[in-house]
């Protein structure tokens, strides 16, 4: 008996040990996931005589200079209005066409219904580097290029099988009978996608609009080849851009742009931390 | 009999009529923007073209041939692949050790939670862009921390160096992706009903048998679903590549879709570098193919 509970006192004087280790063991891994992103914030609040005397010290006050330069003189205003425009555009046509695709193909008859899925999902086996180059020809050949229309529909084309499968998904799980009461009513099929079904839908919505976002705001390889109009930079291709200035502009001023980008996820993240979470797991579906 | 059939036919299709009015506009989408540039894709990779005009000088297969005998298209392969084995290999197991961490609780677990998942909300060209200067040999944090303990021998131009551009892009690479196996980890571990943990518990199961036995089993399915996402996501890896080195130095760190990025709309080999993309489509599908008969079987199996 008193064996015994020397044995469980030994053993939890272990475990003791083992948790204070793990215990270190994620602060360090917090540290670096974390390090990089504040190293930049602290850098940005700089001058660039403080950054180049020492990487480690803390700014000696806040200064702004480098956010001024940044959207002044970097572009950084502008390529973030492009990046809002693109986004909401994106996001319109998105949440529009996948809550009619959701509906078609989970409630409505529709004759062929297999073989038009699978034309919509065939694009998660085409990789995009194979179209990168005749969209681009196509862009130009019908004269579209530089405008929202150049952006928008190739990332609803992009995102469209990933929507269909998340919402076609959720609306199976919302029971016939509700649609079948609401035509008993005298509700046309469009009055019901609308006013029933949207409401019923909306969490989806959130997650759609969510992950069509993260795609639509953070998106490089199309933006990079088919905008030449440098006053319509994204975001993304912006950023690059000021990086590669840090010789005229120095290094602060980048830090500045970097810290902008960067935090535009985190706050939203940081105020809907479960929303934003639920959507991501979501996501995680494989084609 | 046969009228019969087509005007049941005609009724289904008249029936049809609403389902195909809200799935007209993707579709038209879809041929615009993908059906159509998807077989001009076909036709680019049989000429020789410079990206703009018309098509004239047809070769026939003679890009797919140019490719095929490319060494710098094999390195670039062969570099995807040491990119998907390490994320396959560090990024899923890294993931799940931190969500299994999190599941059987810790101080500040909420702190834990949102600090680790940080890198995910930075979009690659961003993390890039950070990462890049974090390596830079002169004011580089990295460099200059090897230095503070005395490790400066191990200093040098991270990126610039033939042997540890690609690792050190791999290693930025799993970076962002860990957080996301966490996160789905995560989320699957909370699914485990809590009594068969406790139900081990009191049969006197240790940490690591209720780990081994219990936990591990249950996460398969979850494994095999991030497999497949990491090798889809990686084929296609371009944003971070082409912010930290755009595939060099001296095509040291190119992936796929890097290598036929440059080929294409830097050194405008059009053809050749459309039949590079195509063979990249037939690799992808064929692991797609695979990955799914693996499934299956490893499904039977378990039956």
């Amino acid at each position: 008996m008193k064996n015994d509970r020397r044995n469980k006192k030994e053993r939890s004087g272990g475990r003791n040990q083992i948790s204070a280790a793990v215990f270190v063991i994620m602060l360090f891994a917090a540290l670096i996931s974390v390090y990089p992103l504040v190293w930049v914030i602290l850098q940005s609040f700089k001058t660039e005589g403080e950054f180049l005397s020492s990487i480690w010290s803390l700014p000696s006050s806040l200064h702004f200079d480098n956010y001024i330069k940044a959207f002044e003189e970097a572009n950084l205003l502008t390529y973030l209005k492009n990046t809002v425009i693109n986004t909401a555009a994106t996001l319109a046509v998105d949440l529009v066409l996948i809550t009619c695709l959701g509906y078609a193909f989970s409630k409505l008859k529709m004759k062929f219904k297999k073989f038009f899925y699978y034309v919509i999902l065939i694009n998660m086996l085409i990789p995009t580097p194979i179209i990168l180059l005749p969209m681009y020809l196509q862009v130009v050949n019908l004269g579209i290029q530089n405008t929202l229309a150049a952006i928008v529909f190739p990332y609803y084309q992009g995102f469209a099988p990933l929507g269909l499968i998340l919402i076609k998904n959720y609306m199976d799980n919302i029971p016939n009978e509700i649609i079948e009461s609401a035509k008993m009513d005298g509700c046309g099929t469009y009055r019901i996608l609308w006013s029933i079904m949207v409401p019923l839908v909306k969490p989806m919505l959130v997650t759609l609009a969510i992950l069509g976002g993260m795609n639509a705001w953070n998106e490089y390889m199309w933006a990079l080849v088919s905008i030449s109009d440098t006053s319509r930079y994204t975001l993304s291709v912006g950023i690059a851009v000021i990086r590669d200035k840090i010789a005229t502009i120095g290094y602060t001023p980048v830090f500045a742009a970097l810290t902008v980008s960067a935090m535009v996820f985190v706050v939203i993240y940081l105020f809907a931390q479960k929303t934003f979470v639920r959507s991501i797991t979501a996501g995680a579906v494989k084609g | 009999m046969g009228k019969h059939k087509k005007a049941g036919l005609l009724q289904e299709l008249k029936e049809s009529i609403p389902a195909y009015i809200l799935i007209l506009p993707t579709l038209v989408i879809l041929v615009i923007f993908l059906f159509i540039p998807f077989a001009n894709a076909f036709r680019i990779s049989l000429y020789k073209y410079k990206g703009y005009g018309e098509l004239t000088k047809y070769v026939g297969l003679k890009n797919y041939g140019s490719v095929l005998q490319d060494d710098q298209f094999y390195r670039a392969f062969g570099n995807t692949f040491q990119l998907i084995g390490c994320d396959l290999i560090f990024s899923i197991t890294i993931g799940f050790i931190l969500s299994y961490i999190l599941f059987r609780g810790i101080r500040m677990k909420r702190f834990f939670n949102t600090a680790l998942f940080i890198p995910y909300l930075i979009s690659m060209v961003v993390i890039g862009c950070i990462w890049r200067i974090i390596y830079d040999p002169t004011i580089g944090p990295l460099n200059q921390l090897l230095e503070l303990i005395g490790l400066g021998s191990l200093a040098r131009p991270w990126l610039s160096q033939i042997d540890t551009a690609l690792p050190a892009i791999i290693v930025t690479w799993i970076w962002r992706t860990i957080p996301f196996n966490m996160l789905i980890c995560y989320a699957n571990i909370m699914t485990l009903p809590k009594d068969h943990l406790e139900a081990a518990e009191i049969d006197g199961a240790s940490q690591f048998q209720r780990l081994r036995y219990i936990i591990v089993p249950h996460m398969i399915p979850t494994f095999a679903t991030l497999g497949v996402l990491t090798v889809t996501n990686d084929l296609r890896a371009f944003d971070l590549v082409w912010v930290m080195t755009q595939g060099g130095p001296g095509g040291a760190s190119d992936v796929l879709t890097s290598y036929v990025y440059s080929n294409a709309f830097v050194s405008q080999k059009f053809g050749p570098a459309t039949a590079a993309s195509i063979i990249m489509m037939a690799v992808m599908i064929g692991i797609t193919v695979i990955l799914q008969l693996v499934k299956k079987a490893g499904g039977k199996n378990e039956e």
